[in-house]
């Protein structure tokens, strides 16, 4: 017993070694903007000590200050979005001193050293990342003034949408709902629901967001289940010293079908909504209130949309090293359901059967999140996560609603030791356990737990090496229990400055819901029966990329990708007489391979901006010798934005191929009528905006056009998208 | 050609390119049956008094089940509900069943049959007048199937009031 105290007391006294946090010394100082607005205190600026676990942000008035340092030498690492990150090496910390700098920043046109958490579950520069990775700021979300996430999803090069179901690079298409290939994270914690297993995107309060990380292909080594097209990171806002007040207003209508045919009311078809927020951190205390509240009349028959949102996060800094960040969020919606067209000449009108159907919906979630500095080079993270949801529908043939209640409870413990210059570690394990007791899914009870591991070495000064994996075990109480090991491994080599060379493997693999698995529905005499024997889906992502800055105003990236997977879930229609019947079932083997490029410019200061991002994919099927379904081959964007003074303009504009198959069977068997008849995507968006804090007035007032030419086109089988739909959006910042 | 002259051609030609292709747009082909009903033998007016084409995705066996299939839209009916009925004391009518003036869906109708209100009451004096049949001279019921963005021809239905097809409901 004795011998083993000793080996724990060594172990542990290795782990944390020589720099537990002790009296030390500190590093303080204050951060101000150069250029045009020089001398002005930046706030928000994050300043971490590299190589460590240490760091912070700067206050209202652009000061930091970091204790409890342990003596030594360290590189200081200044970033802040719009901002050139500012790096100061050998800063020499002594003990019971305070090291002092001041950092002034300058303006950068493009983004290019964006501080990122996703990647490897902590925070490090996007040019350390070995794989591919996208950032869409809050700044770009409220411009768009997207009301839910997946709007501002639609923007990000490599990702596209097929209804609400987000597809990363061709590894997803549209499953109706049930199960999702990409993995949804709020603020690192995943985020699905427990009974559907999927991304439910309208209980994050947009106006919320701080910014969406999308890591591209499979990354279940570090995040498990579902992540096995990508990973998709919510990052919720900081709480501002400065008493914050946003109250936002928004209008708008939809412009009449372009054909008489599709004329469903004489009445126009209004949207609006509203939200108040409020922000304070006093002392070590922060507290961020939200509510809003959205009402969408809907461009077609019985697809109203009424919504509220209540969000409220408190952070409260225990130390110097430790604090404690509590979410809850709670969304109220309720709707009519179009499912999905009459026929194509009554594109906006759902068959008569569905004419009264409507979904009503509670979700609310808590989570938790514990961060302590147990040294300058270990930091520990508990995570936590409560999310319920309540939904039901109505239809016309059943008696009273159809409800489902799921609860999904998580926890995750990790640390990332910062072990000598060559090596990072991040280790730890997580569990789950949902409760689902629904009409359609039954009363079933699922859970799993994990445990993984990740060394980050620095081999050489340009030379990175990640290796990790994960293991994973599932109960039984879903399918049959089954258990993965999810390697993976990357390198990343800098040949020259601005250069980066990138290859990457990773295994994922998803476990299919409740849903898949045991749903019983039926309507008429098309039945939906279970199919308890679903085992779960993997796919190999193998990625080699290069990113280049373009001197000091652009950036250049290309990839080249390919994921092969294996035991696909999809739903299947079976015919049996006059009766049809869908199932899930693992059907498919496949193989998705591709490339990607974007490119970003910024001219004049960052007055004018221009990106673009083009993937393709070529899809296959390995199984039934054809294309996977709802995978465009071709998705490209671009967007430019002027800003003069006080006055912006910008405009998008997006070309997603006609996708090569669809749900065939159920267009031939009449289930959705015209249901094939789908074109190429082309929408272009415009919008112009003032600021008239220019004036001393703070206000900030945008008119949008979008689908600005009423392009008809449709995602998701007989789903006719919006026509063009102008909305003026009004912002007070108090 | 640099890349950012490229980048920039290529979204102008993209722009210009949306706004000139409105995408999808209506087929304006509407899916049902068309045909003719004769008459013969009309009854005295008072008891002639509606006439309306049905359709039942399901052999109605009895009044409950014709109710729940109207409710559920697994029968439709021509002229809708609501609208005036067929003309009467007529040698004939062509009709087209369509889903441009009435509900239709695109499937199969077991059983096709000109419904006769023959009293007062509109909830029960019906009964069928005329049924669509394959086999001449007979009341046996043949399937209709509606396809999409065709209208079936020749569903025609003989009528004769002295001679009428059996009720199928009780």
């Amino acid at each position: 017993m004795a011998m083993r105290r000793q080996y724990c007391t060594a172990l542990l006294v290795f782990v944390i070694s020589s720099n537990v946090l002790a009296a030390g010394g500190s590093i303080s100082g204050r951060v101000t903007a150069g250029g045009e607005a020089e001398g002005e205190p930046l706030v928000g600026v994050t300043v971490f000590l590299q190589g460590t676990a240490r760091g912070t942000t700067t206050n209202a008035k652009g000061q930091f200050r970091i204790s409890e340092v342990s003596p030594g030498t360290f590189t200081i690492v200044f970033s802040m979005v719009g901002y050139r990150r500012e790096t100061r090496p050998d800063v020499l910390v002594e003990e019971g001193k305070e090291a002092v700098l001041n950092v002034s920043m300058t303006q950068a046109p493009i983004q290019t050293e964006q501080v990122v958490v996703t990647a490897s579950k902590r925070q490090q520069s996007l040019e350390e990342v070995p794989v591919s990775m996208s950032i869409m700021e809050a700044a770009e979300i409220e411009q768009r003034n997207s009301l839910v996430i997946d709007d501002a999803l639609r923007y990000i090069p490599g990702v596209n949408m097929t209804g609400s179901q987000v597809n990363i690079r061709g590894s997803s298409g549209y499953s109706r709902g049930a199960g999702s290939r990409v993995l949804m994270l709020v603020d690192g914690i995943p985020f699905i629901t427990g009974d559907t297993g999927e991304l439910n995107f309208e209980s994050i309060p947009v106006g919320q967001v701080d910014r969406i990380e999308v890591v591209k292909g499979a990354s279940s080594a570090l995040y498990g289940s579902n992540a096995l097209g990508g990973v998709i990171n919510v990052i919720t806002k900081p709480i501002s010293e400065v008493p914050e007040t946003i109250i936002r207003a928004y209008g708008g209508f939809y412009n009449k079908p372009s054909f008489d045919q599709w004329k469903w009311t004489e009445s126009t078809r209004f949207m609006n909504g509203q939200s108040v927020s409020y922000a304070h951190k006093v002392g070590d205390l922060g507290v961020s209130l939200f509510a809003s509240r959205q009402f969408d009349d809907g461009y077609r028959q019985n697809d109203f949309r009424r919504r509220y949102n209540f969000y409220v996060k408190t952070t409260e800094d225990f130390s110097a090293s430790n604090s404690l960040t509590l979410n809850f969020s709670m969304l109220y919606q309720y709707g009519g359901q179009f499912l999905y067209w009459r026929n194509l000449d009554s594109a906006l009108i759902p068959p008569v059967l569905q004419k009264t159907d409507n979904v009503k919906s509670m979700r609310y979630y808590a989570s938790a999140l514990y961060n302590d500095a147990l040294a300058d080079n270990l930091l520990f993270t508990a995570k936590a996560l409560y999310y319920h949801n309540d939904w039901g529908y109505e239809t016309i043939n059943a008696i009273g609603r159809t409800e489902s209640l799921s609860d999904d409870i998580r926890a995750e413990v990790l640390s990332t030791l910062f072990l000598d210059r060559v090596h990072t570690l991040t280790a730890g394990f997580d569990g789950n356990v949902d409760i689902v007791g629904a009409d359609i899914f039954g009363s079933k009870t699922v859970g799993g737990l994990a445990v993984y591991g990740q060394d980050e070495m620095k081999v050489a000064e340009n030379l990175s090496l990640t290796l990790g994996a994960r293991f994973d075990y599932q109960s039984a109480g879903l399918t049959k229990a089954s258990s993965q090991l999810n390697p993976k491994a990357a390198v990343l080599y800098n040949p020259a400055a601005g250069t980066t060379l990138r290859a990457s493997f990773g295994r994922g693999f998803r476990v299919p819901s409740v849903a898949e698995a045991f749903i019983s529905a039926g309507v008429s005499n098309l039945t939906v029966i279970p199919n308890p024997d679903l085992v779960p889906e993997n796919s190999y992502s193998y990625e080699v990329g290069i990113s280049q800055m373009l001197g000091g105003f652009g950036t250049f990236d290309f990839a080249a990708f390919r994921s092969d997977y294996d035991n696909l879930v999809e739903a299947g229609l079976i015919v049996s007489g006059q009766n049809l019947q869908i199932q899930w079932r693992n059907v498919t083997k496949a193989r998705v391979q591709g490339i990607e490029t974007s490119f970003k410019l910024g001219l004049f200061d960052g007055d004018l901006l221009y990106s673009l991002g083009y993937t393709y994919v070529y899809p296959e099927d390995i199984t039934h010798d054809d294309l996977l379904k709802y995978r465009p081959r071709h998705v490209f964007y671009t967007t430019a934005r002027g800003q003069l003074g006080w006055l912006s303009a910008s405009v998008d504009f997006r070309f997603i191929s006609r996708v090569d198959r669809v749900d065939v069977e159920l267009v031939e068997v009449g289930i959705v009528p015209d249901g094939d008849e789908r074109v190429d995507i082309f929408v272009t968006d415009f919008r112009i905006g003032a600021d008239l804090s220019f004036f001393d007035v703070p206000l900030n007032i945008t008119l949008s056009l979008n689908n600005a030419f009423q392009y008809n086109y449709v995602e998701l089988i007989g789903n006719m998208m919006p026509p063009r739909t102008y909305v003026l959006v009004i912002e007070a910042k108090l | 050609m640099s890349i950012r002259a490229a980048a920039v051609k290529l979204a102008v030609f993209m722009l210009l390119w949306s706004g000139c292709d409105k995408g999808l747009e209506p087929l304006n082909e509407p899916s049902g049956f068309s045909g003719v009903i004769r008459f013969k033998n009309w009854p005295p007016p008072d008891s002639a008094l509606e006439l309306r084409l049905t359709a039942f995705e399901r052999y109605p066996s009895d009044t409950s089940s014709i109710v729940r299939a109207l409710f559920a839209g697994q029968a439709v009916v021509y002229p809708p509900v609501g609208s005036t009925g067929f003309a009467k004391f007529v040698d004939s009518i062509a009709y087209v069943f369509s889903d441009e003036g009435a509900i239709i869906k695109v499937t199969e109708y077991k059983y096709v049959a000109l419904a006769w209100r023959y009293g007062t009451n509109f909830l029960v004096d019906w009964r069928p007048a005329g049924v669509y049949t394959t086999t001449p001279g007979s009341f046996d019921p043949a399937p209709v199937r509606v396809l999409l963005h065709r209208i079936t021809p020749n569903i025609d239905i003989e009528v004769d009031f002295y001679n009428l097809p059996p009720k199928p409901w009780q």
